[in-house]
């Protein structure tokens, strides 16, 4: 009796763990599809299709797990009997707790995978699907930047936007073919135009004979044009070695040039010491970043200079703590991130601050990069105090720091617009920011931006993104809702089962081709009926959370699962199994 | 000893159907007075036992035909485990919906006059320092009186710059679920269906969404045929409950039961949508074409009555009206 039972146990559970696997294994596959057909080359790059395909998919497939799990397990329950030998006449049926005992614990520990799944990699994939369609749109800006850059003649600026488009879709043959043209073309438009010589110099001498240069050489010498006279008199000992005459030339040219450079080589000291002191000067004033541009230039003219190369270090060092340099900006700028970031950023009584950002890269330990940047202060009547635009933004401590400068090029600066309004000097570049970095990633706009934060971050996070100006009541039920999940995959196998079993096929011996075409609206079915019980929770978490606050909504979703559990046990406890 | 004789199921049929109305009658109507306070009373009323009492009767209305067609299939189910006569379970759910549908919209029509709908206001959607999407805009407000609004705070996407803008006050208003802001120097109108999705506690997911879309016109429209013509709502409720208790077929339409129970499902789900295709875009075509009114109000019931006579004989030519009995049997 109880080999029986354990027999007819492993073939409920047998039967049901082939279902999930079948009905896991197709859906997951016809999701993928779905993706890979519906992929939108005008919103991603074509590059990214595979990449685009496996996350949208594993998204749809975690949004549809339970309707697709619940028929899994309704089919199986339901086609349980249908392979297995009768019953001997006048045997007494098997209890169904035994055929259900394990078929539970099998719940149970899914019900734990999916919610390892659900937390651990749901987010990662939706975050993942929202920062390729980003990286895609900066890609085909940098691509029309190029363009536009090529058309003027600009071809350093085609190439550093190619190069950046590059950087986000490097297996794209045109954009690299594009690179290595553009590379050419920056080179011969850098290559030096041929120019006249020194002191009016012809490159060859035009008169090949020794006496000819020798004379020219005299010519030179007689005029004090000592280098054109060392040039002639040093061409004419090579072609006639035995001249001593126009080697005597040579030295006293050669003489004449030395005492020339000596004297040069004192004024180039003094300008040297000149132009020092004035970089130091301007350090010393806090004008680092023209004090780094000074001390950047003449590194290039001095490069064994130590002074210069001590406080070019200083200037740098100094300069990184009050602005930040354009390539370090633009190469993140090309990696995943936040975007459309919209948020109160503090309400006073008398003022509030509102802040967008375009996208937020974040870096390690709290820093990160924002670009696009606007804010906008205004008081209590509406009059709008400042509002400005500033290209790029780094995090420093608790402000974003929008003075952005070249490392090489002075001219290049991004400093905040000032559309209206001004603040005060010391202010102008720098803006305090009230969210983290952790925060402001659910202060996107996008539809998903709730979506993409595990249940630990919204919990840990609830108290704080009210008043940068999200719902809290919404924020608490998706909270609930995120917490719900589990319990309805749980409840709902359950629920499948009992359905499953009450409506078991006992009239046929084997699954026949229209039981199988049939099979599809199973899913379908009790996606419409999962999203409905889905739904009734959310209504009644909403209420709970509109009329009596969080814990009460807790507390109601704890009863309200503690009894469906019930019910739905009950329900299963009392399925026949004649 | 005397044994209690066991009652016949088709005696039981209508109480079990009575049963299982009043039950989903109760959650639906629950859940409904909940949403409407939540989605539109919140922010203006108090939740408790007066608020229920005067909101239940109008939550019933709404609640009552859903009920009454979920109740059939939940019938339906118990009779695919219980077989009797296809024709007489035909008669019993017809009648016995038939006079409850009818009986309760003619009667909660006189205690839901008393109480009022759900008022629309802006503040069910602008709450103070909150930002909500309108579109692809993005709206907040410092204060909110009586429908005047201070301190807008506006996000236009549209712009390349200076996407944020600010107006010291402005005017709010809801109509059938649309939200319009107008500002004051400069006067900008802003309007459209605040997003559900993005901030709304009882956001629905689209397929819910479009479910309860249908619901919601399968229930307008049968009040108003019923404040309308008494004859016309007596025809509409007919050919609305002749068509879901001739689905019951579809219930020994093969002889695995789950998928026959999957078939009527969608079969239902489907008619809600047929009807809101139909009132919505296929009368308005009719109406151009047939110049009698009555015609065009009646045109979905008459197709679901037509639907239902194609039910009725599918089930007498083509599906055994012994299935069950008979492989029991077998």
């Amino acid at each position: 009796m109880d080999e029986d039972g354990g027999g007819m146990n492993r073939s409920l559970l047998g039967r049901i763990a082939s279902f999930l696997f079948a009905f896991y294994a197709l859906s997951l596959l016809a999701f993928f599809s779905y993706a890979l057909l519906t992929f939108s080359a005008t919103q991603f790059l074509p590059s990214m299709r595979w990449e685009y395909a496996l996350k949208r998919g594993f998204v749809l497939f975690m949004d549809y797990l339970i309707p697709v799990h619940a028929a899994a397990v309704a089919v199986g329950a339901s086609l349980a009997g249908v392979t297995q030998a009768r019953r001997a006449p006048g045997a007494a049926p098997e209890p169904f707790n035994k055929l259900v005992s394990s078929t539970l614990v099998t719940f149970l520990l899914l019900t734990a995978g999916y919610s390892v799944l659900y937390e651990g990699l749901y987010p990662g994939a939706r975050r993942g699907l929202s920062d390729m369609q980003y990286r895609s749109s900066l890609a085909r800006q940098f691509m029309s930047q190029a363009d536009a850059a090529v058309k003027r003649g600009d071809y350093r600026a085609g190439l550093d936007s190619v190069d950046r488009y590059l950087a986000i879709d490097p297996s794209n043959k045109a954009a690299a073919n594009q690179r290595l043209e553009l590379v050419a073309q920056v080179a011969r438009q850098s290559a030096p135009a041929p120019g006249r010589s020194v002191a009016g110099l012809a490159t060859t001498p035009p008169d090949t004979s020794a006496q000819g240069l020798v004379e020219k050489a005299k010519f030179y010498a007689g005029r004090q044009d000592w280098f054109s006279a060392h040039y002639y008199a040093q061409a004419a000992s090579a072609l006639d070695p035995r001249r001593t005459d126009a080697l005597r030339l040579a030295a006293q040219a050669s003489e004449q040039l030395g005492a020339i450079l000596e004297s040069e080589k004192d004024a180039k000291r003094a300008e040297l010491f000149r132009q020092k002191k004035a970089a130091y000067t301007l350090l010393l004033s806090g004008n680092v970043v023209a004090a780094y541009y000074r001390f950047l230039e003449l590194k290039k003219e001095n490069p064994g200079d130590s002074d210069i190369a001590t406080y070019l270090a200083v200037a740098s060092e100094k300069v990184a703590q009050s602005t930040f340099f354009l390539d370090d900006a633009r190469k993140m700028e090309t990696l995943p991130g936040t975007q459309n970031i919209l948020f109160l950023n503090g309400r006073e009584k008398d003022a509030t601050e509102a802040v967008y950002i375009g996208k937020m890269v974040e870096q390690s330990q709290g820093d990160a990069y924002f670009y696009d940047i606007e804010a906008v202060r205004y008081d209590a009547a509406g009059a709008v105090t400042w509002h400005f635009n500033a290209a790029y933004g780094r995090r420093e401590g608790d402000s974003i720091l929008m003075n952005c400068v070249d490392r090489t090029d002075n001219r290049l600066r991004f400093l905040p617009r000032y559309a209206q309004g001004t603040r005060a000097p010391a202010e102008m570049n720098v803006l305090a920011l009230r969210p983290t970095v952790e925060q402001m990633r659910s202060l996107s706009l996008g539809r998903d931006a709730l979506a993409v934060l595990g249940l630990a971050e919204l919990w840990r996070m609830r108290g704080d993104l009210g008043s940068f100006g999200l719902s809290r009541e919404a924020l608490t039920v998706d909270m609930a809702m995120k917490m719900l999940m589990p319990c309805v995959f749980l409840i709902l196998s359950i629920f499948a089962l009992s359905l499953g079993w009450a409506f078991r096929a006992r009239y046929f011996g084997r699954l026949s081709l229209f039981a199988v075409i049939l099979i599809p609206l199973v899913p379908l079915v009790l996606s419409v009926l999962s999203l409905l019980y889905v739904h009734a929770h959310r209504v009644i978490i909403g209420f709970t959370v509109l009329a009596f606050g969080f814990t009460a909504a807790l507390v109601v979703l704890v009863a309200l699962q503690v009894v469906l559990l019930v019910v739905a046990l009950i329900m299963l406890a009392g399925q026949s199994t004649r | 000893m005397l044994r209690s004789a066991p009652v016949k199921e088709p005696l039981k049929a209508p109480f079990i159907f009575l049963f299982i109305l009043l039950c989903a009658t109760l959650v639906l109507s629950a859940l409904n007075v909940l949403y409407t306070w939540g989605m539109y009373d919140s922010a203006t009323r108090a939740f408790n036992p007066a608020y229920v009492a005067q909101r239940i009767p109008r939550s019933i209305s709404e609640a009552l035909i859903p009920s009454v067609v979920l109740s059939i299939v939940l019938l339906g189910l118990r009779m695919a485990r219980k077989p009797f006569s296809r024709f007489l379970g035909l008669v019993i759910v017809l009648v016995v919906s038939y006079a409850v549908l009818v009986n309760g919209m003619i009667w909660i029509r006189t205690l839901s006059a008393k109480s009022t709908g759900p008022a629309e206001v802006p503040r069910q959607y602008i709450q103070p320092s909150t930002f909500i999407r309108i579109g692809d805009s993005v709206l907040s407000a410092r204060a909110l009186t009586d429908g005047n609004v201070q301190g807008i705070l506006l996000y236009d996407p549209a712009r390349a710059e200076n996407r944020l803008s600010v107006y010291p006050a402005g005017s709010a208003s809801t109509r059938a679920g649309v939200l319009t802001v107008t500002t004051l120097r400069p006067q900008v109108t802003l309007s459209g269906s605040p997003a559900p999705s993005w901030t709304s506690v009882f956001a629905a997911d689209r397929f819910t969404d479009l479910f309860l879309r249908d619901i919601h016109t399968l229930t307008a429209d049968f009040e108003k045929l019923r404040d309308g013509s008494l004859g016309e709502f007596f025809a509409a409720c007919f050919a609305l409950l002749f068509l879901c208790a001739a689905s019951l077929a579809l219930l020994r339409l093969t002889r695995w039961p789950l998928a026959n129970i999957m078939l009527l499902v969608i079969a239902v789900r489907g008619y809600f949508s047929l009807y809101h295709l139909l009132a919505t875009t296929i009368a308005p075509q009719v109406a151009g074409a047939v110049t009698d009114p009555l015609l065009v109000r009646l045109f979905p019931s008459a197709a679901f009555a037509a639907l239902g006579v194609v039910l009725i004989l599918v089930d007498i030519l083509f599906i055994p009206a012994d299935r069950w009995t008979k492989t029991e049997a077998a």
